[in-house]
């Protein structure tokens, strides 16, 4: 049955204005997403202050422009220059980039717009009827469940990243006890302030986030400019391919619906972010292909699989993020600062407390991903031009914003202090190999985690009352076992001499 | 030996923190979550760095950019420190001289490290994108920054009537 909040939404997701706010969005992301070294994540994170003054919805539907403008822009360099703007367009630039090789540069952009269209489409349908479910399950949820389900959450954290295990697991304790900074959720006392009122209500989340994700980019950046990089040459050549486009589109629903099926799955699942699900597609789809030896080469399949399930891995990703609070990527994780910014708890009490905003930004996002075929497939080579700009300057603003972005959240130099002592910290975590992500996602589940485990020790005082509630006993064995599954995989890795995995042992 | 530093400044960190955890109330779940939470880190982090410096490594493996971070000619190291400067240094300057002042100041004196082709079309240009981001601040999205008397002439052009 349809929830009645959900069709008063509708007219609200397409009045003028927020149709405007999505398209604005998408421009900016697009633009951001095609820079190399810009990602999705740094474009939210800069636009969460901008949105303060709008209305939340128009600022959540903004936001969401970006993060699908994001993702696509990404492939716009990936296939020109083969350098992928974001980390999530690396295989699209192995299959886009051939065929802009071959002369097939509008036509390989054509699919990717169409493809990443789809794939947010899907996945922002998906998203807008099973994140309603999934709080309104969590809603019969007690503490002994949350902290099951936030262990799971960060032990996924720990097993699925690319990284070795121990290094991940610090960097998850890490952030969670930056989570502990503040007054005590529970009793009030305050820990680590250090005699500042400043942080007291703890360190903001936002301007820890802009510090990690755009202001060491920003350092990045100008440390490559000072190098010597330039920009690239850019050729947008080849024949107009619109019609190729929707005859190859035409004849790939399976592609379609592989990829999108796997990258909405992978997006629910917390740290498996749109920069790897592409890898999984791509393989997965050169398995199922007529021609397997295309793959790599310039395949179209390949470029689809590839675009179609990293947009739908970003509607993924803001399941769980609106209906658990539990974010499934970097970028979804930074919408819960837009959330909180406008007084919104990410949770299950989302659609009961603000139903109407909610879903006016869920249908929203369907229609976003619609403009974005649009634009992809008829402006795309307007956008083209951003990459022609010097690092240098894309270093200057991306610095500019960062500092105004960090002051701007509560008007206070002190939330600058913070911003920038987060990139430090970022930068030396990336030295010793230590993924932010799970430090991100510990920082933003402490305060729940911490809240939940002391109820759960007053309620829960012998294992007999645990197994009382079946639900957390299951959450509690699947994370067992995917502790100990990746334990044991890593560790008959490196006896059989497997470098890679015995890498990731440690 | 970036490693190794870099380890050793976040260990350290942990240690403050820790030390820190000793003046919580004792006793209450307020002080031991935390404790238990620092010292998990701490242990496992020295554990990765030890295991690290056994294996002799140096330099974080893979990661072209921050390789190019820890090296490069030192023309370029320069430039660098002086642009982390200029950006740490502005918000200082933002209470000083005010936000379009130092707004403009900041961005000029980065794009002069990256060139010094027309330095005064720049700043002409640099200005008026910091006035134009003034009037946008005060009259769209409303962030009070802090003011110098530039700020004050762009409030008494905006509210004279």
């Amino acid at each position: 049955m349809i929830d009645p909040q959900m069709l008063a939404a509708l007219p609200h997701a397409l009045a003028p204005a927020s149709i405007l706010f999505a398209v604005l969005g998408i421009v900016v992301g697009i633009v951001f997403g095609a820079i190399p070294g810009l990602t999705a994540t740094l474009a939210i994170a800069l636009f969460v202050p901008v949105t303060f003054a709008m209305k939340p919805e128009h600022g959540l539907i903004m936001l969401g422009g970006i993060y699908a403008g994001a993702i696509f822009g990404g492939s716009i360099s990936a296939i020109l220059i083969n350098v992928p703007g974001t980390p999530a367009s690396i295989v699209t630039g192995w299959e886009g980039h051939a065929m802009a090789r071959r002369g097939e540069a509008p036509y390989a952009l054509g699919l990717a717009a169409v493809s990443s269209g789809v794939g947010g489409a899907v996945s922002a349908i998906a998203m807008l009827f099973l994140a309603p479910v999934l709080a309104r399950l969590a809603l019969s949820l007690g503490p002994p469940e949350f902290v099951a389900l936030l262990a799971f959450s960060l032990a996924i954290v720990v097993v699925m990243l690319d990284t070795p295990l121990l290094r991940n697991l610090t960097g998850c304790l890490i952030g969670l006890v930056l989570a502990t900074i503040g007054l005590d959720p529970v009793s009030g006392i305050p820990r680590f302030t250090f005699g500042s009122p400043d942080l007291a209500s703890g360190l903001d989340l936002v301007s820890v986030l802009i510090g990690f994700f755009c202001m060491t980019q920003a350092l990045i950046l100008a440390r490559e400019a000072y190098a010597g990089d330039r920009p690239p040459d850019i050729r947008f050549e080849g024949v107009s391919g619109m019609r190729r486009v929707l005859r190859t589109i035409a004849g790939r629903f399976w592609t379609y619906f592989r990829s999108t099926s796997i990258g909405i799955f992978l997006g629910i699942m917390p740290a498996i972010g749109p920069e790897s699900t592409p890898f999984m597609t791509h393989a997965i789809e050169k398995k199922f292909s007529r021609k397997p030896e295309e793959f790599g080469r310039g395949s179209s399949e390949g470029l689809i699989a590839a675009e179609t399930s990293i947009s739908a891995n970003v509607g993924g990703s803001m399941i769980p993020l609106l209906s658990l609070g539990i974010p499934g990527s970097g970028a979804a994780a930074m919408f819960i600062g837009a959330l909180t910014l406008h007084g919104m708890q990410p949770g299950p009490l989302l659609f009961v407390d603000n139903g109407v905003a909610i879903y006016t930004f869920l249908i929203a996002f369907v229609a976003t991903n619609i403009f974005m075929v649009l634009i992809g497939l008829f402006a795309i080579r307007y956008f083209a031009v951003v990459l022609r700009a010097p690092k240098s300057w894309i270093a200057t603003f991306v610095s500019f914003f960062s500092v105004f972005g960090a002051y701007a959240v509560n008007n206070r130099l002190f939330d600058v202090g913070v911003m920038f002592l987060s990139a430090a910290l970022a930068l030396l975590l990336r030295f010793i190999r230590i993924p932010i992500l799970p430090v991100v996602l510990g920082m933003i589940l402490g305060g729940l985690l911490e809240e939940n485990l002391v109820v759960f020790d007053i309620t829960v005082k012998t294992p007999a009352d645990l197994m009382e509630r079946p639900i957390a006993v299951g959450l509690l064995a699947v994370t067992a076992a995917v502790l100990i599954g990746a334990v044991y995989r890593r560790s008959r890795a490196r006896r059989t001499g497997d470098g890679r995995a015995a890498l990731n042992f440690e | 030996m970036w490693n190794a530093a870099a380890s050793a400044l976040v260990l350290v960190g942990l240690a403050v923190l820790g030390v820190e955890s000793m003046n919580i109330q004792a006793g209450s779940a307020a002080a031991l979550y935390p404790r238990v939470l620092i010292g998990a880190s701490f242990i496992l982090l020295l554990g990765c760095t030890l295991a690290s410096l056994r294996r002799g490594a140096g330099k974080p493996a893979n990661d072209r950019e921050l390789a190019l971070m820890a090296s490069g000619p030192p023309a370029a190291a320069w430039r660098f420190m002086l642009f982390c400067a200029i950006w740490i240094a502005y918000p200082l300057a933002m209470s000083l001289l005010g936000f379009t002042a130092a707004t403009t100041l900041a961005l000029w004196a980065s794009a002069l490290l990256a060139s010094r082709r027309r330095p005064w079309v720049v700043l002409l240009m640099l200005l008026a994108f910091s006035v134009a981001f003034a009037v946008l601040l005060k009259t769209v999205i409303y962030v009070p920054v802090p003011s110098a008397w530039p700020d004050l002439l762009i409030d008494a052009v905006l509210y004279r009537h």
